[in-house]
Parts: C-alpha cells; sequence; structure tokens
C-alpha cells in the first residue's frame, strides 16, 4: 500500500507538461540513437547527457530513462531490419526477427517488439514499484563492511561475465580501480597522483571516460570500414505494423516469459539483458508449439519473448542501482554518473531525501512505456528514413557532438583531451577483446569502495575479518570468490558435467568432419 | 613446428598431424586457438598494463610512508591496484603466450590490424586532435566545418561539391544547437 501512495505522488511529479515533453524527448532520441547500428544505450545517454544539463534534477533523469530504454527497442530497429543489432542485447533479435523481414513481415515483427516491450516493461516497472522499498530496507542494513564486500562481488561478477576471457575482464577492472585513485582521497579529499596536471586533480571525469571509451571507437571503426549502404530502401506502411491475431495467440506465452526472465537477469547486476536474451529464446523455444520456427526461420513469438525481455531486464537493472545505489550493467553506471553529476545520490537515502526524483522517475517508466508504443509504431517509417542516412556520415557528426558535449560538462579542455585519451585506449580494447564495462564500473565505485573500506576498519579497529563476521558480508565475499572460481575453465567444465542441460554435452570445442 | 601446405609454420599444425585418425576423419579442436596478431596485440597490450601496474606500485608507495589515514593510509588503494593490475596483467600476458595461435585467414577471421585501416583510423584521431587543440583559438563554426570535411573525406566521402556542403550544414546545426539553443560558452564563439 505504501508503494502504491508514493507511485500516486510520483505520477503528481511525472504529470506535467515539461516532464512528459522531456520524457517524450528522451524516448524519441533513445529510439534514434537505438536504430544506429553500433550506439548502445550506453553511448547514447553518454552523448545526450549534455542536453540535459540545464534542466531540473528530475526532469533531467526522466530524460535519459528515455533515452534508455528508447534506446534498447530502438536496437531492435537495425536488428530485425537489417540484421545489424543496435546493441549487444539485440544480437537474439537480429536472429529471430531478420528472417521476418525477409519473408516480408518486417513491419509486424517490429510492431510485435513495440506491444511486447510495453507488456513487459510495464510488468517491470511494476515489479520495480514493490521491490524498491524492500530493497532500500535491505540497503540502510548494510553496513560499511557490507557495502564493501558486495561492490567487491560486483565487480568480480562484472569482470567475469563481460569479456571473452576472465583474464581480461579481471585486468581492465583493475585498470579502472587504478585510474580511480587519481585526484582527490574519498576521506581527505587530498590530491594523490595527478603528476600536477591540473586537469587530472579532481580525477577522472567520468563522463569524458565513458565517452572516450564507448563512443569514439564505434566512430573510428565505423570511418575504418568501405562505405557500405547498410540502409533501408523499402518503406513500411502504418497498417503493416499491426500484428494479427493469429500473432498474439502465438506470442501469449511470450510476454510472462520475456518479463520474468528479462527482469531477474536485469535486476541481478552483473547479468543483464546481453545473458538474458538467450536464456530467454531457449526458454521460449521449449514452451513453443511451433519450435521448428525458431532459430532463424522466422518467429514472430521468439521476437516477442526476446524484445520483452530485453526491455523487462532494462527496467530491472535500475533496481540494484536505484534501491542500493550500485549500478549492474554498463548503461546503468552511466545513468547513476548522470544522476551524480545532477546532485543526486542514488542509493537507499534518494527514496527518503528526494522521494520526488525517486517516484517520480518509476511513474515516469509507466508513462515511458506507453509513450514508446505510441510513438514507435508511427515512427517505424521515419526511422527506416533516417536510417537511409549512410552510417559514416552520422558517425562523422558524433565526432564533433562528443567534443562539444564533454566540454559542455565543465567548460573544461582538459575533460577533453582525457576523454580523447580514453577514446584511444578504447579503440585498442576493442580490437582486442577486452571488455569496457569494468573500467566504467570500477571508474564510478572505486570511491564508495575505498570510503568504505576505511569506514569498516575504523569501525572494527583495524581487524580485517570485519569483512566476513556478518553473514550479510562473508555471503558477499564467497559470492566474488565463486564468480572468479566459476569462470577458470577447469573447474566450470567439471560443474558442467554434472549438470546438464537438455541432454546436450557442454563440450564445444570439437568440430568432426566425415571425410566418408 | 610443421609446416602445412601454405608453407605456414605453427606449432599447431604438429597438432593436426597428430588429431587426424586412420579413417581420415579430422578432429580439429578450434577451442581457445586465437589470431596469430590478436595474440601479439593483447601481448603487447598485457605488457604495458602490467608496467602501468609495476610503475603504480612506484608512485603510490612514498604515499604510503609519507601520510597515514586511519588504518589505511592514502597509498593503500593505490598500491593494491598497481599490485593486482600488474598481476593480472602479467597473468594475461603469460596465459596469451601458452594459447594456440593460427594466421587469421586459416581461422575464418578477419586480419585485426589491417595497415590501411589502422592508417585511416590514424589519421581520423589526429584530426581529431587539431580540432581539439585549435577549438580554443577557432570559431566554433569554422572548425568543425573542417573536422566534418576531413572527417568525411576519410570515411571514403567523395571529393565533391557534396561533401562540403554536407560538412557546412552539420557545422551549421551544431552551432544552433550548442551556442544558440543551449548558449554553452564555446570557445571562439560569439559567446565565447
Amino acid at each position: 500500500m505504501e508503494a502504491f501512495g508514493s507511485l500516486i505522488d510520483g505520477f503528481a511529479v511525472a504529470l506535467t507538461w515539461t516532464n512528459i515533453l522531456y520524457l517524450f524527448i528522451g524516448a524519441f532520441l533513445g529510439s534514434l540513437v537505438g536504430v544506429l547500428p553500433g550506439i548502445g544505450p550506453s553511448a547514447g545517454m553518454v552523448l545526450l547527457l549534455p542536453l540535459t544539463f540545464t534542466l531540473e534534477p528530475a526532469t533531467a533523469i526522466i530524460m535519459l530513462c528515455g533515452v534508455y530504454y528508447g534506446a534498447m527497442f530502438g536496437g531492435s530497429t537495425s536488428a530485425i531490419l537489417l540484421n545489424v543489432p543496435g546493441e549487444s542485447s539485440s544480437v537474439m533479435t537480429a536472429i529471430e526477427g531478420h528472417p521476418l523481414a525477409k519473408q516480408g513481415r518486417g513491419g509486424v515483427a517490429l510492431g510485435m517488439s513495440a506491444v511486447s516491450s510495453f507488456i513487459a516493461g510495464t510488468l517491470a516497472v511494476i515489479g520495480l514499484m514493490f521491490l524498491a522499498i524492500p530493497m532500500t530496507k535491505l540497503a540502510l542494513a548494510l553496513g560499511s563492511a557490507e557495502t564493501a564486500a558486495l561492490i567487491f562481488a560486483i565487480l568480480t561478477l562484472l569482470a567475469g561475465l563481460s569479456g571473452s576471457t576472465l583474464l581480461k575482464g579481471l585486468a581492465i577492472g583493475a585498470l579502472g580501480l587504478v585510474l580511480a585513485t587519481i585526484g582527490a582521497e574519498p576521506l581527505s579529499a587530498q590530491t594523490r597522483l595527478h603528476f600536477d596536471l591540473m586537469t587530472l586533480q579532481p580525477g577522472i571525469s567520468f563522463i569524458a571516460a565513458g565517452i572516450g571509451l564507448f563512443g569514439l571507437p564505434e566512430v573510428i571503426e565505423t570511418i575504418q570500414k568501405p562505405v557500405a549502404s547498410a540502409m533501408q530502401k523499402g518503406s513500411v506502411k502504418l497498417r503493416d505494423v499491426f500484428p494479427g491475431l493469429q500473432d498474439y495467440k502465438d506470442s501469449i506465452t511470450a510476454f510472462p516469459n520475456g518479463f520474468l526472465v528479462g527482469f531477474t537477469f536485469g535486476a541481478l547486476p552483473g547479468l543483464s539483458g546481453n545473458v538474458g536474451q538467450f536464456v530467454v529464446q531457449a526458454i521460449q523455444k521449449r514452451i513453443s508449439k511451433k519450435p521448428e520456427l525458431f532459430d532463424g526461420n522466422g518467429s514472430i513469438e521468439a521476437v516477442a519473448a526476446i524484445e520483452g525481455a530485453n526491455n523487462a531486464s532494462a527496467i530491472g537493472s535500475l533496481v540494484p542501482m536505484l534501491t542500493i545505489g550500485i549500478p549492474g550493467t554498463g548503461a546503468a553506471a552511466v545513468l547513476m554518473g548522470a544522476m551524480i553529476v545532477h546532485g543526486l545520490q542514488p542509493g537507499p537515502l534518494l527514496f527518503q531525501s528526494r522521494p520526488d526524483v525517486a517516484w517520480g522517475l518509476i511513474a515516469s517508466m509507466h508513462l515511458g512505456n506507453l509513450m514508446l508504443l505510441i510513438l514507435n509504431m508511427p515512427l517505424i517509417g521515419i526511422w527506416i528514413s533516417i536510417m537511409r542516412v549512410p552510417t559514416h556520415i552520422i558517425m562523422v557528426a558524433v565526432l564533433a557532438l562528443c567534443v562539444a558535449g564533454i566540454y559542455s560538462v565543465e567548460n573544461s579542455m582538459g575533460n577533453v583531451y582525457v576523454m580523447f585519451a580514453f577514446g584511444i585506449l578504447g579503440y585498442f580494447m576493442r580490437k582486442l577483446g577486452f571488455p569496457v564495462a569494468p573500467v566504467i564500473l570500477t571508474l564510478l565505485l572505486s570511491a564508495m569502495l575505498e570510503t568504505s573500506l576505511h569506514r569498516a576498519l575504523l569501525i572494527s579497529a583495524g581487524d580485517w575479518t570485519v569483512f566476513v563476521a556478518s553473514p550479510m558480508s562473508a555471503s558477499f565475499v564467497a559470492i566474488a570468490v565463486l564468480s572468479i572460481l566459476l569462470q577458470i575453465p577447469a573447474i566450470s567444465r567439471r560443474l558442467s558435467k554434472l549438470i546438464r542441460i537438455g541432454g546436450k554435452s557442454m563440450d564445444r570445442g570439437k568440430i568432426i568432419i566425415d571425410n566418408d | 613446428m610443421v609446416q602445412d601446405e601454405a608453407g605456414v609454420e605453427s606449432p599447431y599444425n604438429a597438432q593436426m598431424e597428430a588429431q587426424t585418425d586412420p579413417k581420415g576423419v579430422v578432429i580439429e579442436n578450434l577451442d581457445g586457438v586465437i589470431a596469430h596478431d590478436e595474440r601479439r596485440g593483447t601481448l603487447i597490450f598485457a605488457a604495458f598494463l602490467t608496467g602501468l601496474g609495476l610503475f603504480w606500485i612506484y608512485a603510490s608507495s612514498d604515499l604510503a610512508d609519507r601520510q597515514q589515514t586511519a588504518y589505511l593510509s592514502q597509498g593503500f588503494l593505490p598500491v593494491v591496484s598497481g599490485v593486482l593490475l600488474a598481476a593480472l596483467s602479467a597473468m594475461l600476458f603469460l596465459s596469451t603466450w601458452l594459447t594456440k595461435f593460427r594466421p587469421a585467414k586459416e581461422l575464418g577471421k578477419e586480419q585485426l590490424f589491417e595497415p590501411s585501416a589502422q592508417i585511416r583510423g590514424a589519421a581520423v584521431f589526429g584530426v581529431l586532435l587539431l580540432y581539439i587543440i585549435a577549438l580554443p583559438h577557432v570559431h566554433y563554426a569554422v572548425n568543425t566545418f573542417f573536422l566534418m570535411a576531413a572527417g568525411l573525406a576519410l570515411a571514403r566521402e567523395p571529393i565533391r561539391p557534396r561533401l562540403f556542403v554536407l560538412a557546412a550544414v552539420i557545422s551549421g546545426i551544431f552551432f544552433s544547437i550548442f551556442v544558440w539553443g543551449l548558449q554553452i560558452a564555446l570557445p571562439g564563439s560569439i559567446y565565447g
């Protein structure tokens, strides 16, 4: 009941003409950004963040959330029409949705994507609503030791799950920790390791690092490729985007499946839609009456399940960020950074100190889901038109956008140079398969980690066993250790032999060619 | 080292010979095999990270001695992060060194650092750096026009009037948004 009362207050904040307008702008820009292949929600939010600096904090965050799940939806457009995933969580959408486009049902696939995203997204917001207060109470019970242990667990989970190899993820996470120690020390505010560079005295700008790591490598790689006409040439009529009754009947189990899997994986830090999309597709295939249409043969219910999971995951990933102050995904980290830039501190105190922002944000998600559904159905034709602009022209424009955006944060040329340096780093990281998310997350969480460590040791008078003294902190430390151990191939192979999935062997390394 | 039909020597080829059974069935284990250029790039990057970690330990070690804050000094996290970076990067270096590798073509992959693409990428970074250096001194719209024109040319847009029109339009749009719309005091602008 408390949640409903707070939600009504939230609607009072969200249902102002200003906030509705900026939510619309955010959802529109997010969908536009998501449609552009390669620029995902994280990069999109970072690039559009400077546009929010003149807004009220609540309005700014509402707009950015619109960008976030608008981008999640937009990624499906290029995935379905062009077989080019808009972001990493649209890979399965491309596999299952593009065959429908080839069959002349691309519009229907996009329409079902919008409907499924709306249903699963609405259910996810309800889930967020009811989880917010209990998780806030839980978070307030977290002491410094528990907080430090939890952050440690988050970092190891992310390092293990976001890269091609565990070592790459851990090494790059350590690089993020190193870079995060530049600048002001959290407790005493004394500067360290800035090497007499004024730009580095306040520390590495999170926004500069984010744009440099996410945005610049995308631009460079696109420019390096030969000019490809990756743009849609056909057109989609409005009547072609509404799924038929049979499509809804086929997808009836996909809606709850997408919500449950997506929300669960989104709320668990480190997992997100990148993993959820594969799980939901596998589950849907098992319960489907038409499994033969899966795996690239054109299944509308697969698209429904995957896109529902993506949107639910996007909202679910905000649960730990809003309630505990710990982002579980790169995109949630960017949103958290944006909140900090606007003077808001995500975490349990947000619901106490700024309930207008917290509940206004949750209420705006309901509105945002509806807005995306209404917005994207007629705009599908426009997205296709915009996608006729050659990608390389858009990417070159993004270069200037990055510079202006970063400069506008603090009117500092230093941040622009930091962005440039991170751009070079991000380029080589991308080329060599190093994940980017661990760097961003350690940059964001390092100050909190160091503060919690200091405080925990102050309270325990220097006794390091404080980090395993309470059941909660001991659990988090155990999760961290397990997440590392389970990534070691020898151990995971032994475990996978014990756990058979679908009766199939997990040994994927052998290809047998029969020459007879 | 064993040469294959193309004359490429690779320790992998010996393993390939050993994995062909008498019936001619070829058992090819591609698990964990990486491309040669990826291996080289990862080794260089891992070595760089290891060196950075060692440097960080050195730079942070006097922080630990000079400035004490409660039970943890200012240098605690920098030293620990430096140790972690050096150790993990060294492990990555060793792991990559011991990983089987083959030329990218044999694995069906594109060359990772194809020279012409790298030159183009370096040129884009160079143009961007010049743009950033010029930003405090040159009018924003003019500077952006040159960035757009150079960038489009590097992106293989044919050098025709259309390129310059596109550059002018984009720089005009950005000038309108950032200087007129958002009133950001960009260097060299009418507000700066």
